[in-house]
């Protein structure tokens, strides 16, 4: 399957903080080429209003010719805009001079916005989604349901019976049979062993739970951050965009360029309810039991369906905009994540396998209460 | 075989061989309880320290409590069968020369320590 984000896959994916930490620095970095764009373009509508309105006052001592002037950066452009020129003077001095003021507002507002490292608010904003490695969840999950495999052996037929049982094994009938009678009777040791698979099906439901509760916080984890990076990815791109409509925007008649993105229709933030339902159909206790529980790490895809959300990032066209829209949206992100995870403390699993209806939390609550009934018998040689 | 070789077969397979390898299965998945579960909250931890890692944590420790509790039962049902044939040995003349052909079985029962528990 093929990577979208450059990684190579198959769960040996670098931690989701390699993909966001340069996503956000470009987007910051864009950000203030876009503001100096806006700072510069803003200097000359203010020049171009002055200019129009002497010249039209006084037009024996004032004119507006057109001058050339050049925005900077690294999408960098020239545009056409009227200046006000004094008649006796030579023009070329006042388009000299305004073209320093274009450079030196454009650096003074691109200066402004990164010297506040944006990408640091964006990075502190989305924390609690990078921070956990789903790659070392993911081998819990699969450890927990090897365990759970293995308990359900235990129940279905190892030899867990009473001595005069056709399945018990060879040395317990020889056992009883030979016993010393120098001892007292083994009848704890028998009653012990004949329950071993009743205690174990116990066990192998709640190991069942915990490798399909552990499952689905990864794969919660997982998409939280597939959405993390596909976000920051298409709020790079259109910072991008705006820069490239800046570039394009070649008339004096201050159109603001709100040009809208090619592909407008992303899938976005999951909602929160859908991620956890998504979660528990995937991976529910029977799945646990059936076999090697196949999470897949590596930040391809999502595990679970995405439900379609607008993010504001995506339409806005302006740097404040645009960083307004993706600190909304990360901060989506960190409560969808808390939504989803406190919804799988709650919903009931949708293949319970016996193991119970309650949520996980009520689950684990009444393990807890009937910790006698689930200890083994004593045994007493 | 003789009745005697399958009395004394019998107990002190179950105490040097069947037991322990009970008791060894289950130490070794209540290590791995303890395995998993403590990189697994860890990490729900950095999920803004989510509640659901503190359900993970609890359930995991009722699991390793009564795995553990299994390998106990196994460990103590091990070491009392060889204590009652060891008793056997040393009481009844058959069995003490049926002992002296079995070295194998001098000795404790080779049993796990006790697995680890979560730190959780």
């Amino acid at each position: 399957m093929a990577d979208d984000y450059g990684g190579t896959g198959g769960g040996q994916s670098s931690p989701v903080i390699d993909k966001l930490d340069p996503l956000f620095t470009d987007i910051a970095d864009f950000l203030g080429e876009l503001a100096g764009n806006e700072a510069a373009h803003a200097l000359l509508v203010e020049e171009r209003t002055d200019a129009h309105e002497k010249s039209v006052e006084d037009d024996s001592k004032y004119s507006c010719p057109l001058g050339d002037f050049t925005f900077p950066g690294t999408y960098g452009f020239t545009v056409q805009s009227r200046f006000l020129h004094t008649v006796g003077q030579a023009p070329g001095d006042r388009e000299r001079d305004l073209q320093e003021e274009v450079t030196a507002a454009w650096q003074n507002a691109y200066d402004e916005w990164t010297t506040g490292s944006p990408e640091s608010g964006y990075m502190t904003l989305s924390q609690n989604v990078w921070e956990p490695d789903p790659v070392a969840m993911e081998g819990a999950a699969r450890d927990l349901s090897f365990l759970a495999q293995w308990l359900h052996e235990q129940v279905a037929g190892a030899g867990w019976v009473a001595t005069d049982d056709k399945a018990a094994p060879e040395w317990l009938v020889e056992l009883e049979k030979g016993w010393p009678a120098t001892s007292k009777g083994p009848e704890s040791f028998y009653a012990f062993w004949d329950d071993v698979n009743d205690k174990c099906a116990h066990y192998r439901d709640a190991a069942a739970r915990l490798t399909a509760t552990s499952a689905q916080v990864f794969a919660v984890v997982n998409d939280c951050q597939t959405n993390a990076v596909d976000l920051a990815k298409k709020t790079k791109a259109r910072v991008k965009e705006a820069l490239k409509q800046w570039q394009q925007w070649g008339d004096d008649s201050g159109t603001w360029p709100t040009g809208e993105m090619e592909d407008s229709a992303l899938p976005e933030i999951l909602g929160a309810a859908s991620l956890a339902t998504g979660a528990i159909s995937l991976y529910g206790p029977a799945a646990a039991v059936a076999g090697p529980i196949s999470v897949g790490a590596g930040l391809l895809s999502y595990a679970v369906p995405a439900e379609m959300a607008e993010v504001e990032a995506l339409k806005a066209a302006t740097a404040t905009g645009i960083d307004q829209g993706l600190v909304e949206a990360l901060n989506t992100l960190d409560s969808t994540l808390e939504k989803a995870l406190s919804s799988l403390q709650t919903e009931p699993p949708k293949d319970a396998l016996g193991t119970g209806t309650e949520g996980f939390s009520e689950y684990t609550a009444r393990v807890a209460g009937d910790r006698k009934d689930w200890s083994p018998p004593e045994v007493s040689l | 075989m003789s009745e005697i070789d399958m009395k004394m077969s019998a107990i002190y397979t179950a105490a040097h061989d069947v037991l322990p390898q009970k008791a060894r299965d289950f130490w070794f998945y209540a290590e791995e309880v303890t395995g998993a579960i403590d990189p697994l909250t860890r990490e729900v931890a950095l999920a803004g320290n989510h509640p659901i890692g503190g359900d993970l944590a609890d359930l995991s420790v009722e699991l390793f409590w009564h795995l553990r509790e299994m390998e106990r039962t196994f460990k103590d049902s091990a070491t009392g069968l060889d204590d009652i044939a060891d008793d056997f040995v040393a009481v009844d003349g058959e069995a003490k020369a049926w002992f002296e052909k079995h070295q194998e079985y001098v000795g404790e029962p080779d049993l796990p320590s006790d697995a680890t528990a979560p730190e959780v």
